[in-house]
């Protein structure tokens, strides 16, 4: 026993010391003295902020129709909804022609706004959990919402909390997001 | 990590007759180039975007003490750890001892060429944990037995029929010749590997310093299966992967998906700050980010060379490389090839390691021109050659050092006089004339000491009019 804790404690201070030494090798490196500014915190500079100029300053229906040109380009599929009864009609569709049985959903604003949840499991659909993983390996299809999408690459930017699982996206065979068109 | 000198001379002359590679690297590489161009085609301020770039891994390097400081605090408020390893061995052994600790029996992979470096996989096999690649480049040839040849193509020295041969032997599924298929299989069976893995290991694209976010990026979804799904996450990156701020990926994710790929954006990009939290449902609940120095601090010492640690891993400079092209990346004989492996293999390793690569190079500078963060190759090369012949004169290795002295003396002394020049011309013109048959322009063999340059270069043959009489002869026409 006593042993084993002399050797924690010994892998302990190496761990410690790998830092300390790579700290002053990278500082014996660059100022040429591991005393010169020793922790001096590194705040970087205010820059201008860099993107691509070629960035199309746009109505946000040519944004819309650019974002979904770049999604099919990239095998996804998109379509645009104006009501709750289209995406309804769209879900339902969708459902029926696949035969898809099972779903996992993030419990997000769009989500709720348009009781998705309670459309689906109202068709007959079982909705999995993603806590576990292995249900979730099994699930047909997720349903997210996105937080941007970025039309210049057909991009979708999913934000993770608690109510908004990575997992949904990635593990089921199928996704489907929803974006909110903002004008 | 022990590593014997590696041989370029002879992997590259291995490569060289191998039909098959040959045919492979150009058609990849020709590929990857004609996707990079025509995606900044695109780009109007390209220029300005690589000097961006450039800027910022400059002024992150310059002050890498105090980035990486931050880095550890903020992955440690995130809820992280963070494991400092001077070398290859002790990275490869903090990782273990987090495996161990935790009992876990499979660990998954996404791709990391950090993880080559400290032969993870090597290492966890011999503690009985098995390790599975999962991004499918890699589990091709892990399952060859083999180590990659390209930072982003790793089995590209491999044909379709090697592939559904190997799969058939190692998998026990029938002969696929359809690439579909094939990835079919892969799919299925490392889906199984993902849900079952109790660890996941993945490297690092960029480290946030304000934030402690890590970024991964990738196209097949396995890096995201790796950190999401098995209960640890542990990350390990090369010290010089640490950026400044948020924003600053913006400029870098731009720029690395066209260079490598010819993306807009890479299909999976994924931030992960720090393990699950409390109330997630899914996530690892433990994560480790583990820095690796590994010979990097020495780079860094050197202003000469320290450009060398501005690189993002794009490849756009295998792609381009006339070398690359035709040796492969085996022929580099270590985890890194191309030009930026001529640059960091001697480096990281030791110039005794590795006293060939400075030299794979033709110094066209292509390298350089594509490079997103515009890196000096041919400077950085020479000051390599430099430090080579350095090593080798204190060595005190006379033969080719003496011969080539003496070569150099003998042309100084004809170049004193157009009389003895124009005498050593024609001597030169009929000696070689033993070496030379029919009409060509090449000698592949001279006897010692011209086979030291023979042996690896063919000699133009001398003409026989001299430039002199011929120029005259041109102006009178």
């Amino acid at each position: 026993m006593l042993v084993a804790k002399f050797l924690r404690e010994c892998s302990k201070k190496m761990a410690g010391n790998s830092r300390d030494e790579i700290l002053k090798r990278i500082r014996m490196g660059l100022y040429g003295s591991s005393l010169n500014e020793p922790g001096q915190k590194a705040e970087p500079e205010v820059v201008e902020s860099d993107s691509l100029s070629s960035i199309p300053s746009a109505s946000t229906e040519s944004l819309v129709d650019l974002f979904i040109e770049e999604l099919l380009k990239v095998n996804g599929n998109a379509m645009v909804v104006k009501s709750a009864g289209e995406l309804n009609e769209f879900l339902e569709k969708f459902v029926d022609q696949r035969s898809l049985k099972s779903f996992s959903i993030w419990e997000s604003e769009l989500i709720r706004k348009f009781k998705i949840k309670e459309l689906l499991e109202g068709r007959g659909l079982e909705l999995r959990p993603s806590e576990s993983k292995e249900k979730l390996a099994m699930v047909d299809f997720g349903i997210t919402e996105a937080d941007f999408a970025i039309s210049a690459s057909g991009t979708l930017v999913l934000m993770t909390s608690e109510k908004k699982p990575r997992s949904v996206s990635l593990v089921p065979p199928l996704h489907i997001a929803l974006v909110g068109i903002v004008n | 990590m022990e590593v014997d000198k590696y041989d370029f001379k002879k992997d590259s002359e291995k490569a060289l007759n191998d039909d098959h590679l040959q045919k492979a690297l150009i058609l990849t590489t020709d590929l990857f180039r004609e996707r990079r161009k025509s995606a900044i085609e695109n780009v109007d301020n390209w220029e300005h975007l690589r000097s961006r770039a450039r800027e910022v891994k400059k002024e992150t390097i310059s002050k890498l003490d105090g980035y990486l400081e931050s880095l550890e605090e903020n992955v440690v408020k995130a809820g992280g750890k963070v494991h400092w390893a001077s070398d290859a061995d002790e990275a490869a052994r903090i990782i273990l001892d987090i495996a161990l600790k935790a009992k876990v029996k499979t660990v998954v992979k996404s791709k990391s060429m950090a993880t080559e470096e400290i032969e993870l996989n090597h290492v966890l096999k011999n503690s009985g944990i098995e390790a599975i690649e999962t991004d499918l480049g890699e589990y091709i040839i892990q399952l060859a037995d083999e180590t990659p040849s390209h930072i982003l193509v790793p089995a590209i020295h491999k044909t379709k029929d090697d592939i559904s041969k190997l799969f058939s032997e190692k998998l026990d599924v029938p002969y696929y010749s359809q690439p579909e298929q094939i990835t079919r299989v892969a799919r299925e069976k490392l889906r199984e590997k993902f849900l079952g893995a109790d660890m996941g290991v993945s490297g690092v694209n960029f480290a946030v310093a304000e934030t402690g976010t890590i970024v991964i990026v990738e196209n097949e979804g396995n890096a995201r299966m790796t950190t999401t799904l098995p209960g640890i996450h542990v990350a390990l990156m090369g010290i010089e992967k640490v950026i400044p701020r948020f924003e600053d990926l913006g400029l870098f994710l731009s720029i690395l998906a066209r260079s490598a790929t010819g993306q807009k954006m890479s299909s999976y990009v994924s931030f992960i700050t720090g393990p699950k939290r409390k109330d997630d449902k899914d996530g690892p609940e433990e994560f480790h980010l583990v820095l690796l120095d590994n010979g990097r601090s020495s780079i860094l010492a050197s202003e000469e060379t320290r450009e060398s640690l501005y690189c993002i891993r794009c490849g756009a400079c295998l792609n381009i490389c006339p070398v690359y092209r035709k040796v492969g990346g085996h022929s580099y004989g270590w985890v890194y090839s191309g030009p930026i492996g001529a640059i960091i293999n001697p480096q990281l390793l030791g110039i005794d390691k590795a006293p060939d690569l400075p030299f794979a190079s033709s110094l066209c500078g292509a390298c350089k021109d594509v490079c997103p963060v515009k890196i000096d190759f041919p400077h950085v090369l020479l000051e390599l050659r430099r430090r080579v012949v350095d090593n080798n004169n204190r060595k005190k290795r006379v033969g080719g050092n003496l011969i080539q002295r003496l070569g150099i003396k003998f042309w100084r002394f004809s170049m004193q006089s157009q009389m003895i020049y124009s005498i050593m011309l024609s001597i030169a013109y009929y000696a070689q004339l033993l070496f030379v048959s029919g009409n060509q322009n090449r000698i592949r063999f001279l006897p010692y000491p011209f086979s030291l340059w023979t042996r690896h270069k063919d000699f133009p043959v001398f003409a026989k009019t001299p430039f002199r009489k011929w120029w005259k002869h041109i102006k009178h026409e």
